[in-house]
């Protein structure tokens, strides 16, 4: 039961703001169990350009308590693999040298062709021939079909746990994106078999930028199984672009259900370019969306969370990324109130937001230190939490994600058991991706509910340095959440390719930042954790709720959420409303507690809040909207798309 | 886990030596104007290398700059030849302005196959 929650003011777009007096109806999930599973789709291992093997990769994300040779596992509770396209020199059933994990070095498939290990065996390298000694290459449809698939079935089977075959999409046109198509994927077996990953390794094979292969898997005859391959020699600017239209078309015609594009990363390349394969502008994630309604839900914020160095670099983001850096650890599209995110959602878009952790590799440190200059495993810092289920499988992550009920969280400062609800005069609650329709005058009730946990991941148990700048002693390794923003913005339709405001010029570096897509956007409320309703939990937890009524306007709107541990005007962090600043500010910060790591970058001979202590100091949670509409206004494209997966699916079953 | 004691190497991987020999690639050449090559990050790779080798074993900006090296040569190896740039250009910085090193006193250890690796407050 929630206990009675305080009731906040909203203001609201296009809503008038009411103070009601009621008291939230009971919602049965606070700390009752988890009601999200945690997960990630974004990770890498040496099939491409990661540092550990694919087991051992694994048995860290998958298993708990301390890994057999030493470092910590993270228990994720699904998992899905996410390995670049193009093709891989290293023997992935190795880890890298610089991994430091004990008995292994640094092997290429060069050197293992015809031999069995961990029970595979690789008799040739397939497709078009590429590189010499250790340069030769194994393309990555034939990695997908008889590396990474073998291993996804047995620790699937050996944990019983949710794992999916999925990609690192090298997008033509653009930069990166998640991928993944499960049509096939059995891993923990049934009466029909294990499957195959054959479909993911099809869609990479046709349509990976870095996929320079033109043969594929063969029939008997020496015949290319796989036909109609778009070369991607000379294809730059649009017509690459066009490809990747005629990719998610491909998807969204033949498994609209199963597959999913979550373009990754997005600001990191910079702007899209014309002459060549650069960045993504907004037209073009409503175009993916536009061919793939039910597939290209979404974008992700970067991870490669440690990699802020003394001249930034979080994220993976140099200055010629769009906003020229990450804010709060995430990229300007996500974090930028009025920016990019909003701008689609100001459409009324499916158009969500997800993060993960572009796992490779632990930068000057070996795969298990407890420290990093780069990356953190999946489950370690950041969490992709998607609806839990009595019989949790595959399918219900990708729903998960559709749906939008879905919310990403950084160094565990929320758990797995947060409510974000509302409902009208008719008392059906909506949560996230849902729609709540009313007529104008009508009270909406918003309830929201998060359990912050007593300790996150962190081995670094000084006080946070960005907080110290604000009097507020808190150590790194105990989540601490200062305020949740609810943020509102008024949808006004759907723009028409080609129409006015569907495409927007786009601007590398900190310029990028100052684009408004969204000008109704704004922090409508801002709610303390001192004015939450708080539990203290006998583990240490602390349940914090409280409640925000509203009164419907005439024009449609949506209620997203963030919240974070730092305080507005935390000098170097956040400005005065609380929006993030660019996360190189950090590095103006003294890291002097004599417990901080020698890792960290120096300025004038002093340790800076940079790498993981940046990334353990700077700390936020994004929730996806729930979406607000006028009865008189019609369907808005997130219920026009949510209907459209519904029929499909009931059609699905019927067959 | 024993605490063996090793000396920092910069013994440089196979992957370094297989970019080094030029390897010829078969497939489709889908290079485009203007975007980097496997060439141009062996060639960076080399610069790299050379400027590491500069500085003092003890040097813990030498020591990064190594593993930004190392991943490097990894997205070479995957034919990330932009984020090979990248990481090589990290190096450099890495070289040039020394924002990691060890004063007095200060250690820095990470673990290795074998063990582990320590640097201490002697690098300046």
């Amino acid at each position: 039961m929630f206990a009675r929650s305080k009731i906040i003011m909203l203001t609201a777009a296009s809503a008038s703001l009411a103070m009601a007096g009621a008291t939230t109806a009971g919602a049965d999930t606070a700390n009752t169990g988890n009601p999200y599973v945690a997960g990630d789709m974004h990770n890498h291992n040496t099939c491409t350009d990661g540092s550990v093997s694919v087991g051992y990769g694994l048995d860290r994300v998958l298993g708990s308590g301390t890994a057999a040779g030493g470092g910590q596992n993270f228990n994720i509770d699904w998992y899905t693999m996410g390995n670049h396209g193009g093709s891989g020199n290293r023997d992935c059933r190795f880890a890298d040298t610089s991994a430091g994990v004990p008995g292994e070095t640094t092997t290429y498939w060069n050197n293992t062709l015809g031999q069995t290990i961990d029970g595979i065996t690789i008799a040739s390298l397939k497709g078009t021939p590429s590189g010499s000694g250790n340069s030769r290459v194994m393309w990555r449809w034939q990695n997908i079909q008889e590396v990474e698939w073998p291993y996804v079935v047995r620790r699937s089977q050996q944990y019983n746990k949710v794992i999916i075959e999925g990609l690192e999409w090298v997008v033509p046109g653009h930069e990166h994106a998640d991928a993944a198509v499960i049509s096939g994927q059995n891993p923990l077996g049934g009466a029909s078999g294990v499957g195959s990953a054959d479909t993911m390794a099809q869609f990479e094979f046709l349509f990976d930028r870095s996929d320079n292969d033109l043969i594929g898997p063969v029939d008997g005859n020496g015949n290319s199984i796989w036909t109609g391959k778009i070369p991607n020699s000379g294809l730059v600017g649009n017509n690459a672009h066009q490809k990747s239209i005629t990719a998610v078309t491909w998807m969204q015609s033949r498994y609209p259900l199963t597959s999913y594009v979550v373009p990754t990363h997005t600001e990191r390349a910079g702007a899209f370019s014309l002459t060549g394969n650069a960045g993504y502008n907004i037209e073009h994630f409503r175009n993916l969306n536009n061919a793939g309604p039910t597939v290209a839900f979404g974008i992700e914020s970067p991870g490669h969370f440690a990699q802020g160095g003394t001249t930034g670099g979080s994220g993976s983001y140099g200055t010629g990324s769009v906003g020229g850096g990450t804010y709060g650890l995430a990229g300007v599209y996500t974090a930028k109130v009025g920016g990019l995110w909003d701008g689609l959602l100001g459409e009324g878009r499916n158009f969500f937001i997800y993060v993960s952790s572009d796992w490779h590799s632990r930068g000057s440190f070996g795969a298990r230190d407890a420290a990093t200059t780069a990356d953190f495993w999946p489950g370690e810092y950041t969490k992709l939490f998607v609806p839990n289920s009595a019989s949790f499988k595959s399918q219900h992550v990708i729903d998960g994600m559709r749906s939008g009920n879905s919310y990403s969280v950084n160094a565990d400062i929320i758990g797995p058991d947060m409510v974000y609800r509302a409902h009208g005069p008719d008392g059906v609650w909506k949560t996230m991706g849902e729609t709540i329709v009313v007529n104008p005058g009508e009270e909406i009730t918003l309830e929201m509910a998060v359990t912050v946990p007593a300790k996150n991941n962190s081995p670094y148990s000084f006080n946070n340095p960005l907080l110290m700048q604000v009097g507020i002693n808190q150590p790194l390794n105990k989540p601490y959440l200062d305020h949740i923003d609810l943020i509102t913005g008024d949808i006004t339709g759907v723009i028409a390719p080609g129409a006015p405001g569907y495409a927007v010029p786009n601007a590398a570096g900190v310029a990028g930042a100052s684009i408004v897509y969204n000008s109704s956007a704004k922090i409508a409320k801002q709610v303390s954790a001192s004015a939450m309703s708080k539990v203290d939990n006998p583990d240490g937890s602390k349940r914090l709720t409280f409640t925000a009524t509203m009164t419907a306007g005439t024009t449609p709107f949506y209620i997203r959420s963030r919240g974070t541990n730092l305080p507005p005007a935390t000098p170097n962090a956040t400005d005065v409303k609380g929006d993030p600043l660019l996360d190189t500010n950090n590095v103006n910060v003294v890291c002097a507690d004599p417990a901080c790591p020698t890792h960290l970058g120096k300025v004038g001979g002093t340790l800076r809040v940079t790498n993981d202590v940046q990334a353990w100091s700077n700390v936020w949670f994004y929730a996806n909207p729930i979406f607000v509409r006028p009865a008189s206004y019609p369907q808005l494209l997130v219920e026009t798309n949510a209907g459209l997966a519904k029929t499909l699916a009931a059609r699905a079953t019927r067959r | 886990m024993n605490g063996c004691k090793i000396r920092l190497q910069l013994a440089f991987t196979a992957l370094s030596l297989a970019l080094l020999s030029g390897s010829p690639v078969v497939a489709e050449d889908a290079s485009h104007p203007g975007e980097p090559t496997l060439h141009e990050c062996t060639e960076a790779l080399r610069d790299g290398r050379d400027k590491l080798s500069k500085l003092s074993t003890k040097s813990l900006s030498r020591y990064f700059a190594e593993r930004f090296l190392l991943s490097a040569e990894a997205e070479a190896g995957n034919g990330e030849y932009d984020e090979c740039l990248e990481y090589v250009e990290k190096a450099v910085d890495e070289i040039d302005n020394r924002w990691h090193w060890l004063a007095p006193g200060e250690k820095f250890r990470a673990t290795t196959s074998t063990g582990f690796m320590e640097l201490s407050g002697d690098d300046q």
